[in-house]
């Protein structure tokens, strides 16, 4: 068993109650730091509401959230993504009328400008130079200027997962980021996923059954709500339980 | 070197040549147009703060005659009642309105979409009706004039009356080429990247880290501040103040300028004043009924322009203006 | 007048004009609810209804007439408005406050230019008065806070026992889920627009008896029923009656005691507090 520093991130009894539908049932998961998580689940499963909630898009009804030993459960969205909780939307969520350019150097910006005085002053020459490392990175240079809605989907992707990415984070929450792509543009994404655990951990939402197995040491499977089971993709594969609620078996 | 300040040349060429424009303008066209120049410029400087909230951070207000009437009247009362000098009266009515701004969006900022507007036309439609309650001070609808009050301005070694057609024009000249090249300013600041980040998509900008309700509560402190700046030039500049410039109508105005100039550009909301005052001053020359172009003038930008005249410039021709 | 009686005349003012403005605020919560918009002409379909009423019962005659022939018109104009502007600009929230502010002057200005810059009243249908040992009371003004509760209740009742009033709700709930089960949403849009402006047309009409019809009146109407879906909370017909109340106390007992110009500032400092407080007001659901 890992020892308590190895932990980013846990969560204690976290639910979510909308209305009479309790999305997520007093979930208690431990992530330690340098994963690959995967989350997987039928739809309907939790998993969307479970990631928002330590991302903190919605607030848990009950539970909590502990992220390098601090209490988070209360802390706003804003402040997560300070801390190094990223995420990226299950829809491609990106500035659709503004340059890629531009949508990359907001990203920058925020990393840049952490203290107090840097929201009215900002190193213009660390902020290209670093906005270019990431559009090479994300192989969007020749692009820059183009405007980020008119990108082929694929593109728009990865530009979502490069926002994420200049923001340096500890922790990486993926959902579901092959969603609509093609097989080739698949390819390309998982690539830039395994480059980018190389230094970070990340907790990934996925459906693809392939990728899941492929990237990820550990599965987490979430049903109704609940983790129904967890363990390596071996492990996973041969569970009945997950068979029976996911691949439907 | 990178896009964004490849051809700030330009753009900085147009801002001062629109700034020398109506320098020289007063040296050309006779007296009557001047004066109507002077009132585009002091009222363009309230349109280019409302801008700021609408345009760059996406928040529609309906509630600004608030701000520009705390700059009006702090400017008009302080000269009438504690005999301030102008510039004095003009410095502390921008402090106020920058008091008055934050504590507004403080609270009305708790609020979003139509609900923000909804309550800031409450508040600013109460601060009318308190104007009308002291009447005693504020002189009400009928207002008070400030022509008796007003000291001379002092420049070193000489000084000059803003009785004076000239003075009035080159003081809403400075006070309008301030507010002019602070949006330019903020256009290219990391703070209006933000604000733009914000009026694209909120929900994508917070989860980038942004505090969402502190760049708005920023912007609507700039926003409102400016427009009180310009509340308190149009007492100082035409000496007069009354309650008619607190009432919804001056909440409507900034909004029609800007938007028929085009919502997010700098130049917009000037062109966008300087028609519609030429615009109601020609009608209501023919017809009691002016306001009706008010009207019209919405309906058919909703319907049939929505980016507006610089907004449709910069979207056909000119693609690097800020 | 002692103290206690001139509180009492004030509550009572305040309970009658409560429930009148609550018509007006109800007429805006519902559109508000079905179409997420708000309409900032609301108030002139308000001004319209008592200037229609005045025009009814000075040349017809016939009160009565008004009460049908005004909100009738309103309804019209409404869903005229609707169909040819709301829906071209696609309801976008910020572009129907646009253009509703435009329909405001132009109706105001119509008005003004038609009805001109008067203030008239008409007689009321009939005349009694209710005998409190302190002091007559209009039993006029009575029986229309009981009609005016009456129409609310008809309202509730059409919204949650008719066919029309159920795609109301649906629509409500999730617009597009309401498509697919086969609402039809443009005609909803219609109703809801049209039912919203025929409210405030009664309440105006209801009123021109013991207020006068003026071409600016409608100012005043839109920023009561506004600070009462604030702190009511938009589209909740029970939060609307209750603030309605509220703010109508307020205005009639600050009204008899100081000025009605005081009683407006105590109610957006009440808004103040409740959005401090609670920002979806007292009875608004998340959002």
């Amino acid at each position: 068993m890992a020892s308590v520093d190895d932990v980013i991130l846990e969560t204690r009894a976290l639910s979510k109650r909308f209305g009479g539908l309790e999305a997520v049932r007093s979930v208690d998961f431990r992530l330690e730091r340098g994963e690959l998580r995967a989350i997987i689940g039928p739809n309907g499963a939790g998993k969307t509401t479970f990631v928002s909630m330590i991302s903190g898009r919605i607030r848990p009804s009950s539970g909590r959230i502990i992220f390098e030993g601090r209490d988070i459960t209360k802390m706003k969205a804003h402040d997560r993504a300070g801390m190094g909780i990223v995420y990226t939307f299950q829809i491609i969520n990106i500035f659709r009328n503004l340059s890629v350019y531009e949508n990359v150097s907001l990203a920058v910006q925020r990393r840049l400008a952490s203290g107090r005085a840097g929201i009215f002053r900002v190193d213009e020459e660390e902020l290209h130079r670093e906005v270019d490392a990431i559009l090479k990175r994300i192989g969007l240079r020749d692009a820059a200027e183009q405007e980020a809605g008119s990108l082929p989907y694929g593109h728009q992707r990865l530009l979502d997962i490069g926002l994420a990415l200049a923001l340096n984070p500890k922790l990486l929450i993926l959902d579901e980021p092959m969603q609509g792509l093609a097989i080739n543009e698949i390819d390309e994404v998982m690539r830039m996923i395994r480059e980018l655990h190389r230094e970070r951990t990340i907790l990934l939402i996925e459906h693809n059954m392939q990728v899941v197995l492929e990237l990820a040491k550990k599965i987490t499977v979430m049903d109704k709500g609940s983790i129904i089971a967890e363990g390596t993709p071996e492990e996973i594969e041969g569970n009945i339980e997950v068979q029976k609620v996911y691949l439907g078996l | 070197m990178h896009a964004a300040n490849k051809g700030f040349g330009k753009v900085l060429a147009v801002h001062i040549g629109v700034i020398a424009g109506f320098f020289i303008l007063q040296f050309i066209v006779p007296p009557f147009h001047a004066a109507m120049l002077t009132r585009i410029m002091v009222l363009a400087t309230y349109a280019i703060g409302y801008n700021i909230l609408l345009g760059y951070t996406g928040l529609m207000s309906l509630g600004h005659a608030m701000f520009f009437a705390t700059g009006l009247y702090a400017a008009g009362l302080s000269v009438i009642y504690y005999g301030l000098p102008p510039l004095e009266a003009l410095l502390l009515a921008i402090l106020l309105s920058a008091v008055m701004s934050a504590a507004m969006g403080a609270i009305t900022l708790r609020t979003s979409g139509v609900f923000f507007l909804i309550v800031t036309m409450i508040f600013s439609q109460v601060f009318f009706l308190t104007t009308l309650y002291f009447n005693v001070i504020t002189g009400g609808e009928e207002g008070l004039v400030l022509t008796r009050y007003l000291k001379p301005i002092s420049l070193g070694l000489f000084s000059v009356e803003l009785t004076d057609s000239a003075v009035k024009y080159n003081f809403a000249l400075i006070i309008f080429a301030i507010a002019f090249l602070f949006s330019l300013w903020l256009t290219r600041s990391p703070v209006g990247r933000v604000l733009v980040a914000i009026r694209e998509n909120e929900e994508r900008a917070e989860m980038l880290g942004y505090n969402i309700y502190k760049y708005k509560l920023l912007a609507f402190t700039m926003s409102g501040t400016i427009s009180g700046m310009a509340g308190a030039a149009y007492a100082l500049a035409f000496a007069y103040i009354g309650s008619a410039l607190a009432s919804i109508l001056y909440s409507i105005n900034p909004l029609l300028w800007t938007l028929l100039g085009g919502a997010g550009t700098t130049i917009g909301p000037i062109i966008g004043t300087g028609l519609m005052i030429y615009i109601i001053d020609f009608t209501s020359g023919i017809t009691t009924s002016y306001l009706i172009v008010v009207g019209v003038t919405l309906m058919l930008l909703v319907l049939a322009f929505p980016p507006g005249i610089v907004g449709a410039i910069r979207r056909r021709w000119l693609r690097w203006l800020p | 007048m002692s103290l206690e009686v001139t509180l009492f005349l004030g509550l009572l003012d305040g309970v009658v004009f409560g429930l009148i403005m609550a018509l007006i605020a109800l007429g805006l919560s519902i559109a508000f609810g079905v179409m997420r918009i708000v309409n900032v002409a609301h108030g002139e379909f308000y001004m319209l209804g008592a200037v229609i009423a005045w025009y009814a019962t000075t040349y017809l005659g016939n009160f009565i007439l008004g009460l049908i022939i005004a909100p009738a018109a309103v309804t019209g104009l409404a869903a005229a408005v609707e169909r040819t502007v709301l829906r071209k600009i696609n309801y976008n929230p910020e572009s129907t406050i646009v253009a509703t502010i435009g329909l405001l002057y132009i109706i105001q200005q119509l008005v003004l230019a038609i009805y001109g810059p008067y203030a008239y009243n008409v007689e009321p249908p009939f005349y009694f008065r209710v005998d409190f040992p302190w002091f007559g009371y209009s039993g006029y003004k009575l029986s229309i806070a009981v009609v005016s509760l009456l129409i609310m209740g008809l309202t509730a009742l059409f919204i949650f026992k008719t066919r029309l009033g159920l795609y109301m709700r649906a629509t409500q709930q999730d617009r597009e889920i309401a498509q697919a089960f086969g609402v039809p949403v443009g005609r909803v849009y219609m109703a809801s627009f049209a039912l919203g402006a025929a409210l405030a047309a009664i309440a105006g009409v209801l009123v021109v008896p013991f207020l006068q019809a003026y071409y600016l009146m409608g100012l005043e109407a839109l920023l009561i029923s506004f600070m009462i879906v604030i702190i009511g909370g938009l589209g909740s017909l029970k939060g609307t009656l209750v603030a309605a109340l509220i703010i109508g106390v307020i205005d009639g007992v600050v009204s008899v005691f100081f000025s009605p110009t005081l009683a407006k500032i105590v109610g957006s400092v009440l808004v103040a507090a409740v959005l401090l407080v609670k920002p979806t007001g007292l009875f608004g659901a998340e959002r």
